[in-house]
This record gives C-alpha cells, sequence and structure tokens, in this order.
C-alpha cells in the first residue's frame, strides 16, 4: 500500500508540474500571438482551441496537488467548532465522499473514452485530432485523487485533525511569506 | 417533483454537505451525481456530467483568471511588493494612522497590478500588520485597512473575479475591468479618509513614531522610479483593451508577460521566485477553477429541472418595482456571501439573474459591479470570508478570528455606502464604459 502511495505522490507532483507549465505556456503563447498580430504577421493556428485545453488540463491536473496540501476550498465552520472526535469523523466522511465520487467520475470518464476510442470520436475545430487525447485526462486525475484521498484517510488514523482556517487558503504557505 | 422542491432540496443538500467540511467542489460533484442520474435520466445523464466537466474550464474567456493572479503571484514572491511598500511609506509622513494609510495607498497600487485578492491581503498583513503592531497600533485599527484593500483589488483591473463573472453571466469583461477603476478609486479614497479621520480624532489608535531607519534621499523620485513601471503595466492592460488592440485574455497575458519582464529588470527575480509564483497561480486559480466544473452542472441541472424558469417567472408576475427586485437581488447576494464562496454565489445566482436582468433592460455592467461589490463583502463577512482566514493565518498569535471580524465591520459598511452611491448615480460606473 505504501508503495502505491509514494507512486501516487510522484503522480501527483508530476501532475501540478504539468498543471504550471500550461500555465506558463498559455501565456507566452498569447502574449506571442499579439505581438505578432501588431506587427502584422498572421495569427497561430488554433493557439485559442490550445489555450482552452491549457486551461482545462491545468485546473484538472493541479486538483490533486490542492487534495494533497488541503488547498482546496472548504467551509469549516462546524471544522473549527466541534471536539478533535467529530472533526476526524467529519474528515472521514469528507474523504470517503471524494473517493466516491472520483470512482464514479474516473469509471464514467473511462467507459466514455473507451467508447470514443472504439468510433474513432475525433474533434473538429482549428485543430483536428481524436477525442480519446483528451478524454485520459479526466480518468486520470480522478485515479490520483481518489488515491490521494485513500492516503489522506490512512494518515488521519496517526494524525490529529487540523482545524486551523488558514491551511484551507489556497495558495498561502506560512513559509513563503515575507 | 415541483421546481420547488427540486430547488429546496438541492439547495439543503449544498448546505449540509457544506457543513461537513467537504470541498466546495466537491460538494457540487456529489449533488451533481444523484441529479445527473435521477433528473438527466439514469447513465446518459452521468456521461453528460463528465463532458461539461472537460467543456466547463476549456473557455478561452476564463483564461484571465490564471493570468491576473499570476501578476499578483510575481509581484509577492519577488519582493517587488515590499518595494513599493517602502516607497510610498517613505513619502507618506505626517498622516494620522501613517501605516495605516500606507497600506491603503500601496493596497490600491497592487490592485492595479495584482489580480490575487489573496496574495494582496497575505502580502500587506504579513509585512504591515506585525510593524502596526509593534507600535501600539489598536488591532481593528491596524487590520482594517488589509482587510478593505483586498475588496479594492477585486474592483479595479486586473481582477479574476471580473472576469468570471463577465464569462458567466454574458457581460463585457472589459466593461466590467474599465467600469470598475472609477468605484475602485472613490472606495480606496474613501477607506482613506476614514482612516485619517479616525486616527485624527482618537490619536491613540494609531500613535505616531520616530523613523529609526536610514531617511531615504528623494522619496518622490524614490516613488517614481518603483511604482511608474506597476503603473505602466496596468496601463499596458487596461489601454491594449479600450484600445481594442487586445481582448480581455489577451491584455492579461501580456500583463503576466510585462510583470515577469519588470521583476527581472529589477534584477528581483529568480527561479525560485518564478517557480513559486506559478505553484501558487495554479493553486489559486486551480481552486477557483475546480468549484466551476463542478458549479456547472449543478445551474444545469437547475435550469433542466425547471427551477430557473419557474424562480424567473415568479418574480416577473409579482409586478414588484424595478427598484425593489433589484434591491432584493443584491441582498440575496449579500446574505449568500456569509455562507457562500464567490464563485459559487455566481454559478447559482447568474442562471436565476440574467434572465431577469435582460428582461427589465438593466446596465448590465452598472450591475456587475454591484455585485462584484456584493462579493467584496463577501470576502469579509463571517463565516466564510475568505480574507478573514487569510488575515488570521499572516497574524501574529493572540489575534483572535473575532476581533477580525470586529475589524473588517466599518469597511463593510464603506462598501454599502459605495453601493448605495453607485446605485443613486450610475455614471460613477456607466460613464467611462464604452457603449456595446
Amino acid at each position: 500500500m505504501q508503495m502505491i502511495f509514494r507512486l501516487n505522490g510522484w503522480l501527483v507532483r508530476l501532475l501540478c508540474i504539468l498543471a504550471v507549465a500550461s500555465i506558463a505556456a498559455m501565456t507566452l503563447g498569447i502574449s506571442a500571438e499579439v505581438v505578432l498580430r501588431m506587427f502584422g504577421f498572421p495569427s497561430i493556428v488554433g493557439l485559442i482551441e490550445l489555450t482552452e485545453y491549457g486551461l482545462f488540463i491545468s485546473t484538472f491536473f493541479a486538483a490533486p496537488h490542492l487534495l494533497r496540501t488541503n488547498e482546496h476550498i472548504r467551509v469549516d465552520i462546524l471544522m473549527s467548532r466541534v471536539d478533535q472526535t467529530t472533526a476526524r469523523n467529519l474528515e472521514y466522511f469528507a474523504l470517503a465522499c471524494i473517493i466516491l465520487i472520483c470512482v464514479i467520475t474516473g469509471a464514467v470518464s473511462t467507459l466514455i473514452m473507451i467508447g470514443n476510442i472504439q468510433s474513432a470520436t475525433l474533434i473538429f475545430k482549428d485543430l483536428i485530432f481524436p477525442q480519446w487525447w483528451l478524454d485520459w485526462i479526466i480518468p486520470l486525475t480522478s485515479l490520483a485523487m481518489a488515491v490521494q484521498a485513500l492516503e489522506l484517510m490512512v494518515m488521519l488514523k496517526s494524525h490529529p485533525v487540523s482545524t486551523e482556517a488558514s491551511e484551507h487558503v489556497p495558495g498561502l504557505r506560512a513559509e513563503e511569506l515575507p | 417533483m415541483s421546481w420547488g422542491s427540486i430547488l429546496t432540496l438541492m439547495f439543503a443538500s449544498k448546505v449540509g454537505l457544506l457543513l461537513t467540511a467537504l470541498p466546495v467542489a466537491f460538494v457540487f460533484f456529489i449533488i451533481n451525481i444523484v441529479g445527473s442520474y435521477l433528473i438527466f435520466g439514469g447513465f446518459p445523464g452521468l456521461e453528460q456530467m463528465v463532458r461539461n466537466e472537460q467543456l466547463s474550464v476549456a473557455q478561452f474567456s476564463l483564461v484571465p483568471i490564471p493570468l491576473f493572479v499570476l501578476m499578483g503571484e510575481v509581484l509577492f514572491h519577488t519582493g517587488l511588493a515590499m518595494k513599493s511598500i517602502d516607497a510610498v511609506d517613505a513619502v507618506i509622513r505626517r498622516v494620522p494612522g501613517r501605516l495605516a494609510v500606507v497600506t491603503l495607498v500601496a493596497g490600491t497600487i497592487f490592485s492595479a497590478i495584482s489580480g490575487s485578492t489573496i496574495a494582496t491581503t497575505a502580502m500587506l498583513g504579513s509585512l504591515l500588520l506585525p510593524q502596526m503592531l509593534q507600535r501600539n497600533y489598536e488591532p481593528k485599527t491596524a487590520m482594517g485597512p488589509i482587510l478593505a484593500i483586498g475588496g479594492v483589488d477585486i474592483l479595479i483591473p486586473p481582477s479574476g473575479l471580473a472576469v468570471l463573472l463577465g464569462s458567466l453571466a454574458g457581460i463585457s469583461i472589459s466593461g466590467l475591468l474599465v467600469g470598475g477603476i472609477v468605484p475602485g478609486l472613490i472606495l480606496a479614497a474613501l477607506f482613506i479618509g476614514y482612516v485619517i479621520l479616525r486616527c485624527w480624532l482618537n490619536p491613540e489608535l494609531a500613535p505616531t513614531y520616530e523613523d529609526t531607519g536610514a531617511p531615504v534621499a528623494h522619496p518622490w523620485l524614490n516613488l517614481i522610479v518603483t511604482v511608474l513601471p506597476l503603473i505602466g503595466i496596468f496601463a499596458l492592460v487596461v489601454v491594449s483593451m479600450i484600445g481594442g488592440w487586445a481582448t480581455p485574455t489577451e491584455a492579461s497575458a501580456l500583463g503576466a508577460l510585462a510583470t515577469v519582464l519588470v521583476a527581472l529588470l529589477y534584477r528581483q527575480l529568480t527561479w525560485e521566485s518564478l517557480q513559486k509564483s506559478l505553484m501558487g497561480t495554479a493553486s489559486i486559480s486551480g481552486a477557483l477553477l475546480f468549484i466551476i466544473v463542478g458549479a456547472t452542472t449543478f445551474a444545469q441541472l437547475l435550469s433542466f429541472s425547471g427551477a430557473t424558469a419557474g424562480l424567473v417567472a415568479l418574480i416577473e408576475s409579482s409586478n414588484l418595482p424595478q427598484t425593489v427586485i433589484l434591491i432584493g437581488m443584491l441582498t440575496i447576494l449579500l446574505v449568500l456571501g456569509f455562507f457562500i464562496d464567490q464563485t459559487s454565489i455566481m454559478m447559482i445566482t447568474l442562471p436565476f439573474y440574467m434572465p431577469i436582468l435582460r428582461a427589465m433592460g438593466v446596465d448590465l455592467v452598472w450591475f456587475g459591479i454591484l455585485y462584484l461589490l456584493c462579493m467584496q463583502i463577501g470576502l469579509l463577512t463571517p463565516p466564510f470570508g475568505l480574507l478573514l482566514f487569510v488575515l488570521k493565518g499572516v497574524s501574529p498569535p493572540g489575534i483572535t478570528v473575532g476581533l477580525i471580524y470586529r475589524a473588517a465591520i466599518p469597511y463593510v459598511w464603506l462598501t454599502i455606502l459605495m453601493m448605495v452611491l453607485i446605485f443613486v448615480f450610475p455614471a460613477i460606473v456607466t460613464a467611462f464604459v464604452a457603449s456595446p
């Protein structure tokens, strides 16, 4: 089990790096498009479409990392007012819900992907490519999140539950503050 | 099942699940899974839900959200923000509540370059709050301006929430960004006036102190050199949109790139700071956009079940005056702001609000700015005021959540005053926005 968690940890980090790379690529790509246009060059074919997929990829690939670092936005009114046992039970419930969601979403999205591969479905926009090139993202993300949630569940047995509101603020890490 | 029952059931489950501390995005997912199966019709409904997840964020109009956040993160992690605060501090000398005023002025400057309210509040809180407390500022006087300026950040472009609102509601994004400038500046002026007046009436709230650091030789020149390039980035973003050279998405990319270049020119950009900025951007925008992934199907379920149409028809048939309906809508936003995050509020209310507003012929940019002000208040009101959490996270030990709540109250009232001004004098917004 520990080996699976370790491998998933690497996967979560890799996905996060890809999310970051996607944001950097979007910034450079769109800026280049504007500068090229200002100098009379033609637009980059398919850039808008690629940017849209980039946003989709960065959102989904960042999600498992946000789960790992407890940065998904959540309402902790109750959590910060209950005793440790209740807080732990609430945390178990939340993680169980996440696993259930990921299993259902992962299964449905995998079936959709298999269906699209079998029927050779294509995306026809500025760019033309097989639909499954995008379809694998949700199953993979769901898998990474489900395993991550399971790992957090296992860790919950031996770690105290944090009820600090500040830990649920995305993008804010104490060690990075001036 | 009637639309009323479906509406009640969906909202009751949402509130119930939110209270269990399940992340907001996953609350939507759970309701979507059950709702899609029951309302959309079995397995095809679930397939539709998954397809929605993909389509919901793959939108060019949403791209400015991470890019505006990136601008703020670069400012935060490269230390450019600290330089600006020092420059502002060097010119603001004999003003009652000096550090609180510095917070507001520097915060307004950051607002013009940062699309991340969280980054702005965290930065000002961690830098200036300890200094103010050390100089015996009354805690609420010290914390209030830090909380308040986060709200100004929503109005003054670049603003991630304005982009989100424009994209989800079909309101002109550049209209919202440009229309927010004057109200944002007036609001900042109101906050500064309030701080000066309070500290002038009661000097004990912010005792004066002697400067111990080395004096700056040419403080005004230093301010210009430090702040002008940042204002230049703001001008680049706004002028490129107003001039029609770039769409809001393109302007956001230019702004992000320009911010990185300015940091590079100041020799403040390191590989580490760039990595942290990008990581912070992925976290903040990822958290925000993942809620949209969940909330899109939720909004569709409301619409498909007839709840949206039913509620709109009910309001239209009520024959209430337009002003009453608008005030009612804004009041609902304020109430929701106590309990739910800003993205969820948008996803829940906009499917109802937009048909009503269009039917009434209301200026959408004007209403959009009022809407954003309600979102700003939601950031400051307990128990789910995100900025309250941010400030708690960066406060020294001993600062309680209750104290932070109380520090925000005067600024919430000033924001409501601003809303009244915009409601009575729409030209504050509309005079500077080009007609469609």
